[in-house]
């Protein structure tokens, strides 16, 4: 038994002898050192044996030697159970056809679920999304990055305040948060207004509280500018009534003048690179370590230039596959340097001061003077200081502690 | 040479006790009832047929007879025979 089952795998013949004492030929088998099993005697002429496939060779060359005639009856085994599945043409497709399909499927987005938004918006970062080209059903080959997926959602639906794009297998997951008005705190805490900057004050508007300053005031970083004690009264006074009167929320805008002093510092002659717009596509296999070229093979040859790379990873089933498609652009770059005079420096090392401190100063702040203090060239380089004076709001909240 | 070898050979059975079929080419015939037999070092084989087994062996034959003879296995020097033996004879040439 144990002979048979170690010989179903390499696979045996069953094979009958015919001629004179066929048993001889089994003898002589033997003496070549061919294992032969369950022989029997059919007949005076005729017997028959099994024999392992790997010893076929060798009986053909005892058979040679003698006049007996073989033939095959039974072929069992693996190899031969192999060759008859091999043989079947539509199962062959068939295994293959559902390996593609398994491939194929393993690649398709399946699901894509947004959560954290109402119906409204789901609709539309959903729309949106298509127009990406992921939906449904869409191959993920062609679909970019969560992150440029991202980027590109926070950049098309205004709306959005954040939104976390995240792939899992085959489904992606959005979570979003959407930008939401929000309502001023229904009760403001009762607070001073306090200067934020040093300055000088040129305007007050004071809806609540009590003003303490007085235009051409000058003001330093801390002081108190409108009170939320709502009258400013002696010592005592005010202590007898501090339970009653309760302090208010100051409300209002101070205006001042701000000083604000900068230095810069332009070089004369500016190097940089620039897409002159010609570019070339490189497709590569990447497997394991190295990458295999596909397609464009040829190095272009730039002096300068810029990659980029993007990579698109295949998966079967639930499982990354060891591979995945690389494509990169190569884009040509130029090197240019600027020659800049000094005046030209000088008015560059301006616009960019302005636009420093506008960044700096909030939003509706008035830059009413510019001043170019001093001026100075060496290394190749422009110094300037510069000097602004802004109109703008230093009034800053500051909550009253009520001391309980 | 051989014959130095023999000498050496029967000298060995004798002192060290040696099992004689491995130093003097004689069969060893192992039968379990009557179902079984396994011959080994014989010389080759003879005759077979479902009813008989010739074997030559050291100085002349082995016949078994029987019924429903089949070789279970079969290789150079070893025979496995299955069947319902019902005598085995030794017979000198």
């Amino acid at each position: 038994m144990y002979v048979q089952r170690k010989n179903w795998l390499s696979g045996h013949i069953t094979i009958a002898v015919r001629g004179q004492s066929p048993e001889r030929f089994f003898d002589l088998c033997a003496r070549y050192d061919i294992s032969v099993w369950d022989m029997k005697k059919k007949s005076e002429t005729e017997a028959t044996g099994k024999i392992k496939l790997s010893d076929l060779s060798k009986l053909r060359v005892v058979k040679r030697k003698t006049i007996y005639k073989i033939y095959f009856q039974r072929r069992e085994g693996f190899p031969f159970l192999l060759r008859e599945l091999l043989l079947q043409k539509p199962l062959i497709i068939g295994f293959l056809l559902s390996i593609v399909m398994i491939f194929v499927l393993s690649n398709i987005v399946w699901r894509i679920d947004v959560s954290g938004l109402d119906e409204e918006m789901k609709r539309k970062v959903t729309v949106q999304l298509e127009e990406y080209g992921l939906e449904e059903g869409a191959f993920q080959w062609n679909v970019d990055s969560p992150a440029t997926i991202q980027k590109n959602l926070l950049a098309d639906v205004p709306e959005l305040l954040w939104i976390g794009v995240k792939k899992n297998g085959s489904a992606f997951h959005l979570e979003g948060v959407e930008k939401t008005i929000v309502e001023k705190a229904e009760e403001e805490k009762p607070g001073h207004l306090i200067a934020k900057k040093e300055g000088v004050i040129t305007d007050l508007f004071v809806e609540k509280g009590q003003p303490l300053v007085k235009p051409n005031d000058v003001v330093y970083e801390g002081d108190v500018l409108v009170s939320g004690y709502l009258e400013q009264m002696d010592e005592e006074e005010e202590e007898e009534e501090q339970d009653s009167k309760k302090p208010v929320a100051a409300v209002g805008e101070v205006i001042a003048k701000v000083w604000y002093k900068s230095e810069l510092v332009v070089p004369l002659t500016n190097e940089y690179q620039v897409l002159n717009g010609v570019s070339e596509q490189k497709h590569y296999l990447n497997a394991g370590a190295f990458l295999l070229p596909i397609w464009n093979f040829k190095n272009p040859d730039y002096q300068h230039y810029q990659l980029d790379v993007e990579e698109t990873e295949f998966y079967f089933l639930k499982w990354k596959l060891p591979f995945s498609y690389v494509r990169q652009t190569i884009y040509e770059a130029e090197r240019k340097i600027e020659e800049r005079t000094e005046e030209e420096a000088k008015n560059m090392a301006i616009e960019h001061g302005k636009r420093q401190l506008m960044r700096e100063i909030e939003h509706d702040a008035e830059i009413i003077e510019e001043k170019v203090l001093h001026e100075r060239e060496d290394n190749g380089k422009v110094k300037l200081t510069l000097y602004y004076t802004v109109l703008e709001n230093i009034a800053k909240k500051q909550p009253i502690s009520q001391g309980d | 040479m051989k014959k130095l070898k023999e000498k050496i050979l029967s000298a060995m059975t004798r002192t060290f006790d040696l099992p004689s079929e491995v130093t003097m080419q004689l069969p060893r015939i192992t039968t379990i009832g009557s179902i079984h037999a396994y011959i080994e070092n014989h010389q080759g084989l003879v005759v077979f047929s479902s009813n008989e087994l010739l074997l030559k062996v050291h100085q002349g034959h082995v016949r078994i007879k029987g019924e429903d003879f089949v070789l279970k296995t079969m290789i150079e020097k070893d025979i496995l025979l299955e069947g319902s033996i019902t005598a085995i004879t030794y017979e000198k040439s």
